[in-house]
C-alpha cells in the first residue's frame, strides 16, 4: 500500500471505524491492529462462513474452515495491496482451503460424475415451486467441482475469468462446470437423484 | 442444430455471454421448441433464486476462537523478545554467584584449624549474605534446610536438563551460545565449590556457596527451558 500523504491521513483519522475501507482495515491489521482485523472479520464473516457451509455441508466443519481462512488472512494480510477487491482476495483463500480440504480427503475435481445426457427432447415438465430450502439441499447434492463453480458464480457473483484464476482452470472449464451444475440442480429439483 | 446443442448454450445465453448471432439463433429455436424453452425458464429461476440466497451467521464464539489462535500464533514473537533478555539475566546471576564464591574462597581463612578459630560459619554467612541477597536478581533465599533443599534442587536440575536436551536442537545459534556461556560460568563455580568441599566437607559456608551455585544453575536451566 502506498503511504498516505498528510492530508489523506487527516481524513482517514476522522473516519469512524465503520467507514474504513477494506484496504484501510487491511493496512491497519497488517500493522498489528487486532481491532481493525476484528472489524474485517465482522464485515466478511457471513460470506466466508456461508460459502464454507455450502461447500462442507455442516456447521462444525464450516466454522473450522472459516477460522482457518481468517487465520490465513491474518498471516497474509500484509501481502494484500488492493489490486483486487478484498472479497476476491478473501474468496481466493477460501477456495484454497476448500481445495486443500478435498485433497486431504482424496476428492479430485476431475472426478465429478458426468450425468449423462441431461438434455430433454421428451415432453417438458416444469419445475415445481422452488423454495430456498429445496435449492440449498440440491446444491449440497452437487458433485464438489460443480458445487464450487456454481457457488462462486451464481451465489457469490464471480465472473468465469475470476473463477478460472481461483481454481487454476480454463474459462471454458469454468463455463462448462457451471452449466452442468445448473442442469444437475434442475434435475435434482425435479425429483431426480 | 439439435436440441442438445442449443441446450449446451443455455447458460451462456442466460449470463449474456453469447455473440449477437448465437443469441438470435438460440432465441429462434426457443420460440419453436417448448422443451428447450422450459429448461431455459427453469435455469433462469434457479439462477435468480441462487442470487437471493441469504448468508448464514457463524456462532458468536467463532471470533473468540480466531482471536485466541492469533494470540497463540503471535505469542512466539513475544517469547523471542523475552528470551533475548533472559539468558543475559541468567548469566548475570550466575556470574554474581561465581564471583562471590571466588571472593569468599579467596578471602576466608583457609584450613579447618583456622576456620575453627575464626567466626562460626553462620556468623560469617550473616556478614556476607545481605549483599548476596541484594544482588540476587531472582531473589534466591539462601537461608534454608540445606540437605533437603539440595536434593530438591538437584532433582529439578535433572528434570530441566532432560527437558532442555529435547528443546535445544530448535534453538538459534545466539541462544545456544548464550546457554553455553551461562552454564560454563555456573559449572566452573560449582566445580570450584566441590573441590573446596572435598577438602573441607564440614564447612558450612562452602556448603552455602555450593547450594547457591546449584540454585544459580537451576535458574539458568529454568530460563532456557522456557524457550
Ligand atoms: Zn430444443
Amino acid at each position: 500500500m502506498r503511504p498516505l500523504r498528510c492530508a489523506e491521513w487527516r481524513v482517514v483519522t476522522t473516519k469512524t471505524a465503520d467507514s474504513f475501507t477494506d484496504l484501510e482495515l487491511a493496512a491497519q491489521s497488517a500493522a498489528g491492529d487486532v481491532a481493525a482485523f476484528e472489524r474485517l472479520y465482522e464485515l466478511h464473516r457471513r460470506r466466508v462462513y456461508s460459502l464454507c457451509l455450502r461447500m462442507l455441508g455442516n456447521a462444525t466443519d464450516a466454522e473450522d474452515m472459516t477460522q482457518e481462512v481468517f487465520l490465513q488472512v491474518f498471516r497474509k494480510i500484509g501481502t494484500f495491496r488492493g489490486e483486487a477487491a478484498f472479497t476476491t482476495w478473501l474468496h481466493r483463500l477460501v477456495v484454497n482451503q476448500v481445495l486443500m480440504h478435498w485433497r486431504k480427503q482424496g476428492v479430485r475435481l476431475e472426478e465429478t460424475t458426468e450425468e449423462g445426457d441431461m438434455s430433454e427432447v421428451a415432453r417438458p415438465r416444469p419445475l415445481p415451486m422452488l423454495d430456498r430450502i429445496a435449492l440449498e439441499q440440491a446444491i449440497r447434492k452437487l458433485p464438489p467441482g460443480y458445487r464450487l463453480v456454481f457457488l462462486l458464480h451464481d451465489v457469490e457473483g464471480y465472473e468465469h475469468e475470476e473463477i478460472a484464476a481461483m481454481l487454476g482452470c480454463s474459462v471454458g472449464t469454468s463455463k462448462s462446470q457451471l452449466h452442468k451444475a445448473r442442469l444437475k440442480l434442475r434435475h435434482l429439483l425435479r425429483g431426480g437423484g | 442444430m439439435s436440441c442438445a446443442k442449443h441446450q449446451d448454450r443455455l447458460s451462456d445465453y442466460i449470463d449474456g455471454l453469447l455473440s449477437e448471432r448465437e443469441r438470435l439463433e438460440l432465441e429462434r429455436h426457443l420460440r419453436e421448441c417448448r422443451s428447450c424453452r422450459t429448461i431455459c425458464e427453469d435455469l433462469i429461476v434457479i439462477c435468480q433464486l441462487s442470487r437471493e440466497l441469504p448468508d448464514y451467521e457463524p456462532s458468536p464464539q467463532l471470533w473468540e476462537r480466531i482471536a485466541a489462535a492469533i494470540a497463540a500464533e503471535t505469542a512466539p514473537s513475544t517469547r523471542v523478545r523475552r528470551f533475548r533478555m533472559r539468558p543475559a539475566f541468567a548469566m548475570a546471576a550466575a556470574l554474581m554467584i561465581a564471583v562471590l564464591a571466588g571472593a569468599l574462597l579467596r578471602f576466608r581463612p583457609l584450613g579447618p584449624e583456622s576456620q575453627e578459630a575464626s567466626l562460626p560459619a553462620a556468623a560469617q554467612w550473616n556478614v556476607l549474605s545481605p549483599s548476596l541477597l541484594e544482588i540476587q536478581p531472582t531473589g534466591l533465599i539462601l537461608a534454608h534446610k540445606p540437605t533437603i533443599d539440595r536434593e530438591i534442587v538437584e532433582q529439578r536440575i535433572e528434570a530441566l536438563e532432560r527437558h532442555i536436551r529435547q528443546r535445544r536442537p530448535l534453538w538459534d545459534a545466539e541462544t545456544e551460545a548464550c546457554f553455553r556461556r551461562s552454564l560454563e560460568v555456573v559449572e566452573r563455580s560449582l566445580a570450584h565449590c566441590r573441590q573446596e568441599l572435598e577438602r573441607n566437607p564440614e564447612d558450612a559456608v562452602l556448603r552455602e556457596l555450593y547450594f547457591a551455585a546449584l540454585k544459580a544453575k537451576l535458574e539458568v536451566l529454568k530460563r532456557f527451558s522456557e524457550l
